[in-house]
């Protein structure tokens, strides 16, 4: 009986804490229901436009701990300047984002403090965002099992995007072929690995519209880059969430 | 003497969570509830919204509602049972920051989104709300106070 309590207990030297058993990401960017005329976008200036696809072009995801950050003391209830009503992972800047508690840390930490992947996923995958579905990405061969480690950071890296769209007014049809090149999508972790960790963890995360991918655009003003610009911008409004369990 | 102290440990651990009522949990409960009101098509004409209600929106044009602080460096939550509606935030005619928003995590499908306002001025206060293929959304306006229900 002791030593069945003994082997539940211990963690040999070197042995892993963790070990990843699956990881996939769910895409789908229709437009939010408030936005959804059926075969139409209305946007928050009340054009509509006819979305045929959004396809990225995935280049990596990783699953990141920050690391250096040492002496940084951070406490949500008493945020440091700049930022404010800290919950839930993340805290409002003064310039309206929202920012993970990670990226702020980061920061205080000055140059001291980078972010270091624990998970990898290479890519390049293609997909198109409206036709809904599911990538099950490849749990690496080699260190799906981890230490002692924080997961603070899910990224996508971009390699860029398509969007094929039609604006509408009235009679009158504009096709656009926009190609954007957003920053990476980001979502805060607040994840420890340590000896209380489930031995077996499972990542899933979902991508989904925000409905304001094509809103602050007047149509009759704009050319493509104008719009490309805008709607780049607007891709960090998409929303990411994750689940690590 | 030994029949007290499961009932003394009770009462130690009942305490803390009466401090102060979970907003995020109380808006979970009511999501839906509280009186119909029309959104205004002009920001001069924007109905006062108090606590919860379903507000009638306009799919043609940006339509408004209003709320007051009774204080200047006032914290208010605005929850909605969509994303992609609330568009806007207005002082004094002019526009104010509104900052991005998140689910309740308490009710992330319920409500998807609401926005943590700290709001500086005493006075009235305009949401504008994005043209929509909702005939109407559920609003609930709350004076937050601190924030921190998760830390």
């Amino acid at each position: 009986m002791m030593s069945l309590l003994l082997a539940a207990c211990t963690t040999g030297p070197g042995a892993p804490f963790a070990t990843l058993e699956g990881a996939e990401l769910a895409l789908d960017l229709h437009p939010t229901e408030a936005r959804d005329l059926g075969d139409r976008t209305l946007t928050n200036e009340g054009w509509e436009i006819e979305v045929h696809g959004i396809e990225l072009a995935i280049a990596s995801i990783h699953v990141d701990d920050l690391q250096g950050a040492v002496g940084v003391e951070f406490d949500p209830a008493n945020p440091p300047a700049g930022y404010s009503l800290c919950h839930g992972g993340h805290c409002h800047a003064d310039s309206g984002a929202l920012v993970a508690y990670a990226e702020i840390e980061a920061e205080l930490a000055g140059g001291t403090a980078s972010f270091v992947p624990v998970w990898s996923f290479q890519g390049p995958w293609t997909v198109d965002a409206l036709d809904a579905g599911t990538l099950q990405l490849p749990v690496p061969d080699e260190g799906p099992d981890v230490g002692q480690t924080g997961l603070r950071r899910f990224q996508i890296e971009l390699d860029h995007v398509l969007v094929d769209m039609t604006w509408v007014e009235q009679d009158q049809r504009v096709p656009f072929a926009l190609q954007l090149q957003p920053l990476p999508l980001s979502s805060g972790l607040e994840v420890a690995v340590d000896r209380f960790s489930e031995p077996s963890l499972n990542l899933s995360a979902q991508l989904t519209d925000g409905g304001r991918l094509f809103d602050d655009i007047d149509f009759t003003l704009s050319d493509a880059d104008q719009i490309a610009a805008s709607v780049t911008n607007n891709f960090g409004l998409v929303e990411l969430d994750v689940e690590i369990q | 003497m030994k029949a007290l102290i499961p009932l003394l440990a009770l009462v130690v651990v009942a305490c803390p969570a009466q401090e102060h009522e979970d907003i995020f949990a109380h808006a979970c409960e009511h999501v839906g509830e509280g009186a119909s009101i029309a959104a205004s098509a002009s920001e001069d004409a924007a109905p006062l919204l108090v606590g919860d209600a379903l507000v009638t929106l306009s799919a043609d044009a940006s339509t408004y509602v209003s709320f007051e602080t009774e204080t200047a460096d006032e914290a208010i939550t605005v929850f909605a049972d969509a994303t992609a509606v609330v568009d806007g935030l207005r002082f004094g005619g002019a526009d104010e920051t509104l900052p991005a928003g998140a689910a309740n995590e308490d009710c992330p499908e319920s409500i998807p989104e609401h926005f943590d306002l700290d709001l500086e001025a005493q006075g009235t206060w305009t949401l504008v709300l994005a043209p929509s293929a909702l005939d109407s959304v559920w609003l609930s306006v709350v004076e937050s106070g601190e924030h921190g229900h998760d830390e």
